[in-house]
């Protein structure tokens, strides 16, 4: 119920009060004529005819909409595609009017920014529907199935340091995969372990030593890299545009398109979230990673914890642990011992923090990244450069 | 803003040209009234139209209200029981029983200034309030010339809605 009728039934009921009490018939006749004006309907059915978009935009990068809906019947009809809160209206309106009497086709056509990554659906189109004496509005919401996928633009990493475990043997060696389909390139000749395949026996060799011995071959591919990307909620200091989430999910889009590009095997794991993807091969690899970035909200989980979970597949894969926190509030007992099983890079992610709480972040930051340089290696990135600096 | 100021000096004026005419105008001078028409100015920013000012229009037309009520009828025979004969019948004499146009014009003006101040909207408005008009006179005596003045205007605001809404 609007003001304008609230005031309409307050006259009426002030003048049939007048009306009994001053016994008047008049008045009490006249008490009538506020609620004729609260008599005139309004009424409306609302359906998307035809709509357009643009399924998937770059954070930065804007993006059209364009929705027609039929509205037939009678009042004042609003309509509005709800946006999130940092989406930028660039171009049009998301919001239309008009009087509809019968028949009416309206159109919302608009061209927004996402200044932040991720998957918005926006289904809904509210509707207001009000009596053209603006006495009453009925509110309402109908379907318009838009979906736009905002994804961090890659960056080009031009090149990173490439970090190797410790030898086991003087003989150099390649970052090659530990398990995977195996290759034609002959490596070495070991004991027989049950799982191995009958057809890789080496029977002169088995007869030599009076037990089973299988050749053993360098497997297909490249070393497995594994990011861990923490989403705990220190990680969302700064704006709800630049923070240090939005900065590691970025670097992880990165380094996941440089490394599948270059055929390595790449896993992930979102800290927080317990999102785990196993490593592996190819574009499409890059686009689950991709897209599972897109989804990253946060969580509670400790780093140790997330890598204990993962030891297994860790010691499995052996593969190079990239971790991108921030090391002044992660508990990074984990890593330094999982450092000595593994090759392990952290990014340590700094650049948002200022005054003097900043100049303590910075003074523990800078002691826990020597810490970790004497057991692996550590890179500070700051947030506000781009992450091909990496 | 400005066209409910309009509608509230309106009332005012057809207020007072029914108070002037009423035999209450003998007791204050309807000149005494006119200073009251300030009074929708002085509450621009507000509500040039309030509940206020609307009671106070209200209480103008009491000359026309009260009198043929129970309540006024009760009144002067417990004068005449007290036994002050003479002012009762001077009473009843000075305020006879008679209807009055201007009242329910400014209800409807009131009402007509409290819904939209869109085009649509105060078209609609002055076309409810013309059949409101008349649906009211269908219960009192109306002059015939007046009622095809008011069916007049119903019908064209009519037409110009429809003409806009289409």
């Amino acid at each position: 119920m609007r003001k304008a009728a609230v005031r309409l039934s307050k006259t009426a009921l002030m003048l049939a009060v007048l009306g009994i009490v001053l016994t008047s018939k008049e008045l009490l006749a006249l008490s009538v004529m506020p609620l004729l004006f609260l008599a005139i309907p309004s009424a409306a059915g609302l359906r998307v005819i035809e709509r357009s978009f643009d399924s998937q935009s770059f954070v930065g990068d804007g993006f059209s909409v364009s929705i027609t809906v039929e509205a037939r019947g009678f009042g004042i009809i609003r309509l509005r595609h709800r946006l999130p809160a940092h989406f930028e209206l660039a171009e049009g309106s998301n919001v239309t009017e008009g009087s509809v009497f019968g028949k009416k086709i309206m159109r919302i056509s608009y061209r927004a920014i996402a200044t932040r990554r991720g998957v918005y659906r926006l289904e809904k189109i509210e509707y207001e529907v009000e009596n053209p004496l603006s006495t009453f509005v009925r509110r309402g919401e109908i379907q318009a199935d838009v979906s736009v996928e905002v994804k961090h633009r890659v960056v080009k990493i031009s090149k990173v340091g490439a970090i190797r475990g410790r030898a086991k043997s003087p003989v150099p060696d390649i970052d090659i995969a530990r398990i995977g389909v195996p290759g034609t390139d002959f490596r070495e000749i070991r004991e027989y372990l049950p799982g191995d395949s009958i057809k890789f026996v080496n029977w002169k060799a088995s007869a030599r030593r009076g037990r089973l011995m299988v050749n053993q071959y360098e497997v297909e591919g490249k070393k497995a890299v594994w990011i861990f990307v923490d989403s705990n909620p220190y990680m969302l200091h700064g704006t709800t545009v630049k923070n240090y989430l939005e900065s590691a999910i970025e670097i992880a889009t990165s380094l996941a398109y440089h490394y599948t590009s270059k055929q390595h095997k790449v896993g992930l794991y979102v800290i927080g979230e317990r999102r785990i993807l196993h490593p592996d091969i190819g574009g499409r690899q890059f686009r689950r990673i991709s897209r599972a970035l897109l989804e990253v909200d946060g969580g509670v989980e400790d780093v140790t914890e997330a890598i204990q979970a993962c030891k297994k597949l860790i010691m499995l894969h052996k593969p190079l642990v990239i971790l991108i926190t921030r090391v002044e509030r992660a508990k990074l007992d984990g890593i330094v011992r999982l450092s000595r099983l593994v090759p392990v890079q952290v990014v340590a992610l700094e650049g948002l923090d200022s005054g003097i709480s900043g100049e303590v972040f910075n003074a523990v930051r800078k002691k826990l990244v020597s810490k970790i340089r004497a057991c692996g290696h550590c890179v500070e990135f700051d947030v506000n450069r781009v992450s091909s600096f990496l | 803003m400005i066209i409910r100021l309009l509608l509230a000096e309106l009332a005012f004026f057809i207020s007072w040209m029914g108070y002037s005419v009423s035999p209450l105008s003998a007791c204050i001078d309807p000149v005494y009234l006119l200073p009251l028409a300030a009074i929708p100015f002085l509450r621009l920013k507000k509500d040039p139209f309030g509940f206020e000012f609307f009671g106070m229009l209200i209480a103008m037309h009491l000359a026309y209200i009260l009198p043929g009520t129970e309540v006024f009828n009760s009144s002067l025979d417990v004068l005449y029981f007290l036994g002050y004969k003479e002012l009762s019948e001077y009473i009843h004499s000075a305020f006879p029983a008679m209807s009055s146009m201007t009242l329910p014009a400014v209800v409807l003006l009131f009402c007509i200034s409290h819904v939209s101040e869109r085009k649509e909207g105060f078209v609609l408005a002055s076309a409810v309030a013309v059949f409101a008009l008349i649906a009211y006179n269908m219960f009192t005596p109306i002059n015939a010339g007046f009622l095809a003045a008011i069916v007049a205007v119903g019908l064209i605001a009519l037409s110009i809605y429809s003409f806009k809404a289409l």
